[in-house]
């Protein structure tokens, strides 16, 4: 059979599987078009909005005040300082940490260590809460309540962060981890405990369960492999990328350095795997891992009893 | 109108029947075609071929849904437009992508190529293997070489990554290549 064969024998399948297509497609119209709609509403919105601070700041900052003492000679007044709280960036220091005070910048409290963030904590709220916003337009928690999920940011305006984290807003981390962290108390597990313990049960299923689990997961795993008995987060990574991948066809070429796994497809360059068969592939190597641990245990276990078994002859 | 009163309208000879299957499904079977042709005369034309067909056939056949009844025999008639073009090696669009990423599933060359004997057997193959597959890859499956759309299209409408969309399509085409192995389609 040629390919052009099976290519037209397909228009015989169901009529649902072509009507299903033809209904996302229709829907994902109909949400382009309102995001659109809300676009240009929110722009209109801000220029509006823009117009009346403007109006407002050349009045209060720019227009001296005519004031005059009692003795009727004019008053020098002091240009008011704009508040630049809200302009902070969130930089970071040349130790990793976040120059921004995110809980005084927020008023969120962080458990992070003095309450600053790393740079690896910022990675994983955007990552983990992009992954939720990719994936979700509206969250159900499972007290009944519900909320919309913020916005997403697009893969361009993702890379963009990666290659210039000065720009992560902390108008969005606060969002992002404001979501985080409804899902958190709602459910019962803690954020925290899903960077700890990168597969964990209930909640975190609503993040790792789809084809979504987000990148940092998988350094979270060759972090968790590296600190349950191997030497070193090097030896992790090789393990992993030795790891018996047979149900795959691509061979692991590498890993960067937000635990982004990359493969060689084809003859078409480096890609990055889907997240779906990231977390597959962790389940692997953990598999691996475990095996090998067993087995060690078996050896030592089998030369103690070797030992025992033959004492020497003193 | 519902589709069993534009068939009525087909089956009365009423010509109403063209222009209110153009007002319902005049745009969604225009994307079929553009889909494979990528020329909007070429795609002009298969649409109003498609109303041709209907008006012909209908009277015979009673379809129950009209959507992918219309929209079956436009992509028909844009495949064998595009085999038109082809020979004449004039330009083609997406199909020709998906049929070459299609390729992978047979081995037959040219030679060996010969009209499929039984396609109902096919198509019970192809539907269940379709059925086995989870809704969100049997809609990106169908997306790319039933309704020939780009991969970046089926990203946008399933809210998902380009990579992860070439990577779902790698993967179920490596299963129905098993699967038509196993049948001995292969």
């Amino acid at each position: 059979m040629r390919s052009t064969e099976l290519f037209e024998l397909m228009s015989d399948i169901d009529d649902q599987y072509i009507d299903e297509v033809r209904e996302r497609a229709q829907n994902a119209g109909t949400k382009r078009t309102n995001v659109l709609r809300l676009a240009l509403i929110a722009a209109c919105a801000a220029l509006v909005i823009g117009s009346a601070y403007a109006v407002i700041y050349y009045y209060n900052y720019t227009k001296v005040p005519n004031v005059s003492s009692s003795d009727g000679t004019a008053l020098e007044t002091d240009e008011t300082e704009i508040d630049e709280t809200r302009a902070l960036t969130l930089g970071f220091n040349e130790d990793g940490s976040a120059k921004a005070d995110y809980t005084a910048l927020t008023g969120v409290p962080f458990p992070a260590e003095n309450g600053r963030l790393t740079k690896q904590d910022v990675y994983a709220i955007y990552d983990a809460a992009e992954m939720i916003c990719e994936r979700y337009d509206r969250i159900t928690l499972s007290d009944g309540s519900s909320f919309d999920a913020p916005e997403g940011v697009s893969p361009d305006e993702a890379g963009s962060l990666r290659a210039n984290p000065e720009q992560f807003s902390p108008d969005r981390l606060s969002e992002y981890y404001s979501l985080l962290t409804r899902l958190d108390n709602a459910v019962g597990h803690v954020f925290w405990d899903m960077i700890n313990a990168y597969l964990p049960d209930g909640a975190a299923d609503l993040l790792v369960h789809d084809p979504k689990i987000n990148s940092v997961i998988t350094e979270w795993a060759i972090l968790d492999l590296a600190s349950s008995g191997y030497a070193s987060k090097s030896d992790a990574r090789e393990a992993f990328k030795g790891a018996d991948f047979a149900d795959y066809p691509f061979e692991i070429l590498e890993f960067n350095e937000y635990g982004d796994i990359f493969y060689y497809p084809g003859d078409s360059g480096k890609e990055r795997i889907c997240n779906g068969e990231r977390r597959e592939l962790i389940s692997i190597v953990q598999q691996t891992y475990e095996n090998v641990r067993l087995r060690t245990e078996n050896e030592q276990r089998d030369s103690i009893v070797a030992d025992v078994a033959a004492p020497d002859g003193d | 109108m519902t589709d069993e009163q534009i068939v009525d309208l087909y089956r009365d000879r009423d010509e109403s029947a063209v222009s209110e299957t153009a007002h319902k499904y005049g745009r969604v079977i225009r994307t079929v075609a553009q889909n494979i042709l990528r020329n909007d005369h070429d795609a002009e034309e298969c649409v109003n071929d498609t109303y041709l067909k209907a008006w012909e056939s209908i009277p015979d056949a009673r379809p129950t849904r009209l959507y992918p009844y219309l929209a079956r025999i436009t992509r028909n008639l844009a495949l064998n437009r595009l085999r038109e073009q082809t020979a004449e090696k004039r330009g083609a669009g997406q199909a020709l992508a998906s049929l070459d990423e299609l390729s992978e599933c047979v081995s037959g060359t040219a030679e060996e190529s010969g009209e499929f004997a039984d396609k109902v057997a096919f198509k019970e193959i192809m539907n269940g293997f379709l059925a086995g597959l989870s809704p969100e890859t049997r809609g990106v499956f169908v997306a790319r070489y039933w309704y020939s759309y780009s991969i970046s299209e089926i990203a946008r409408m399933y809210g998902i990554s380009e990579s992860n969309t070439a990577v779902t399509l790698f993967r179920t085409r490596e299963k129905l290549k098993k699967l038509l192995e196993t049948e001995g389609l292969f």
